[in-house]
């Protein structure tokens, strides 16, 4: 189920929202939350259920080991499984037609559809067993409370990516405030019209660019595709970070930020300490650091960053695109940091603001190219692309409604702080604001189209 | 109290179509769109109906009450306020100036 799904704004929310309510026993609650999780993510995919309690209950088998004398066991039982259900679900097919192409075989791919949010399920089990086996008293002895922090419905299947002590306290008493709530209802709105009302228009531009055969983009329409690209998978995942963390208020759940203003960053550092935080909190704390950090010469620290990065590429998708995109990343990031790109010259500036941005861009475009080849097509026509190309020209014009360039101006607006500065003071009116946005996308809604979720797909 | 009042708003906006939905009669298909019908958990010839809950998240997105109403408010304000038609097809109104042959293009692209 999807949070911009008619089902799911106008029976599941509100129902278990209402529900939640009438029960004042937290334990009655958690069981409440629990049921409903495992209900939400069956209408993803009903038959993946028991993958996702059997991920969960090695995890809680993992983290009781972790905690006691077999502390090494647990934690490697923990990686080797996590690993091992990404290696099978995620990674077969990518791993046969690369050997495939590279031996020239032609070996049968295993066909397994990927299970929604395991990238993320998994990456929250394997925090949840590493932090025991750190520190052995974090342990939990409920099975059905892992299961809660992994499979709550707001963050299970896009994250953020929860650690266990974060939720921990709230999981075993919480408090819900009118005022909370009020404040979580306002948050999850305002993600839901990101995600239906900005990332779909600034999507149907970037589908019709990328979707132009190879000789048919021009400069102008390569850099058109690009920006709505880089436009909408911010406000895609971010609405959805939005949402999550607005329904986890509803709840008396309090998760962290995961986005703080990326494109406004002035160093690709920078920009990773402000694009999807919990995810580079998580390589951070589980593999930069274990790996030594920059702690073990400059070297190592820059080989460390690189590996970090080939495995945030290719954490995103089983793809070869992906990992150039993270390559691409952490090649820049090693730049900074050997002061091949002089940082302090463009931290805080806008020069610095551009150079960040064009890396993301480009970035972005091979992330969202099929193949390389697409890719490469796409590099082409934004750096050389000059001529009539008249084709490419008038579909992005087609698109160009004003409508579109509305919500384009809106979305250049809202990826800077400018619009948060001048918010108004009264709650009062952004309530107000907040129920017309609503009705908005109900209308949306009314007249939809397909919507799904970008980082669903990881 | 303008917590309260505010959530009961979202509440009411999101309980409504849902209410619509079960208390109304059907909705039938304005225009030429093709609305999901009821699913079935089982099928006499096919079995158990594997994708039922995807079926049926497709059936409420079809069939929640006063969409009609909604799709004819979106319209309105594409068409008056934004100076855009809702319809899918309806940039080719835009290219009226082009020759045939470049709107045929247009479409074909823009249909892939």
């Amino acid at each position: 189920m999807v949070f911009s799904s008619a089902i799911s704004l106008f029976f599941f929310v509100p129902i278990v929202f209402l529900l939640d309510r009438r029960l004042s026993d937290v334990d009655a609650k958690n069981t409440w939350l629990l049921l409903a999780s495992l209900v939400f993510y069956s209408f993803g995919q009903v038959y993946y259920l028991p993958l996702l309690l059997l991920s969960v209950a090695l995890n809680y088998v993992c983290g009781r080991l972790a905690a006691g004398k077999y502390a090494k066991l647990g934690v490697t039982l923990a990686v080797l499984g996590g690993i091992g259900l990404l290696a099978v679900f995620k990674y077969a097919d990518f791993a046969i037609r690369t050997v495939n192409a590279l031996c020239g075989l032609s070996l049968p791919l295993t066909g397994i559809a990927l299970p929604i949010g395991i990238s993320f399920f998994t990456f929250q089990g394997l925090s949840y067993v590493i932090d025991v086996y750190r520190e052995p008293q974090t342990v939990s002895h409920s099975f059905k409370k892992v299961l809660l922090y992994i499979a709550f419905f707001p963050q299970l299947i896009a994250g953020p990516i929860v650690k266990y002590h974060d939720i921990e306290q709230e999981i075993d008493s919480r408090r819900t405030t009118p005022q909370e709530t009020a404040l979580g209802i306002r948050r999850f709105i305002c993600g839901l019209s990101k995600k239906l009302l900005l990332s779909n228009a600034l999507g149907q531009m970037a589908d019709t660019v990328f979707a132009l055969p190879a000789g048919e983009i021009g400069m102008l329409a390569g850099w058109t595709g690009a920006i709505c690209y880089t436009l909408q998978i911010y406000f895609d995942f971010s609405g959805y970070s939005d949402m999550a963390i607005g329904l986890g208020r509803m709840f008396g759940f309090h998760f962290r930020e995961n986005f703080n203003y990326p494109y406004t960053a002035t160093t690709i550092k920078e920009f990773w300490r402000r694009w999807h935080i919990s995810l580079s909190g998580w390589f951070r704390d589980y593999l930069y650091i274990p790996l030594g950090g920059n702690r073990k010469g400059k070297a190592r620290t820059w080989l460390n960053r690189f590996l970090v990065f080939f495995a945030t590429g290719l954490w995103h998708g089983a793809s070869w695109t992906f990992v150039l995109w993270g390559l691409w990343h952490g090649l820049f990031s090693v730049l900074e940091d050997c002061g091949a790109i002089p940082v302090d010259k463009l931290k805080g500036k806008r020069i610095g603001q551009l150079y960040t941005l064009l890396v993301v861009v480009l970035g972005f475009t091979l992330f969202r190219a099929d193949t390389l080849a697409q890719a490469g097509a796409m590099y082409a026509a934004m750096f050389s692309g000059i001529g009539l190309h008249w084709m490419g020209t008038a579909a992005v014009w087609a698109k160009f409604t004003p409508a579109f360039a509305l919500m384009l101006c809106l979305a250049l607006l809202l990826c800077t702080p400018v619009a948060r500065e001048h918010t108004p003071k009264r709650e009062s009116v952004t309530f107000i604001g907040s129920l017309g946005l609503l009705l908005l996308c109900m209308m949306y809604l009314a007249a939809g189209s397909f919507n799904p979720f970008i980082y669903f797909r990881f | 109290m303008k917590y309260k009042w505010f959530t009961a708003a979202f509440l009411s906006l999101c309980l409504i179509p849902a209410a619509g939905m079960l208390v109304l009669p059907e909705q039938q298909a304005a225009g030429n769109e093709h609305l999901t019908p009821k699913p079935s958990l089982w099928n006499a010839q096919t079995g158990w109906n594997e994708d039922f809950l995807g079926d049926l998240t497709d059936y409420v997105a079809d069939h929640f009450g006063f969409r009609q109403e909604l799709v004819t408010a979106n319209a309105a304000l594409q068409t008056r306020l934004l100076c855009t038609s809702p319809a899918e097809t309806s940039f080719t109104a835009r290219t009226a100036g082009c020759t045939t042959r470049k709107r045929s293009m247009i479409i074909r692209i823009t249909q892939r």
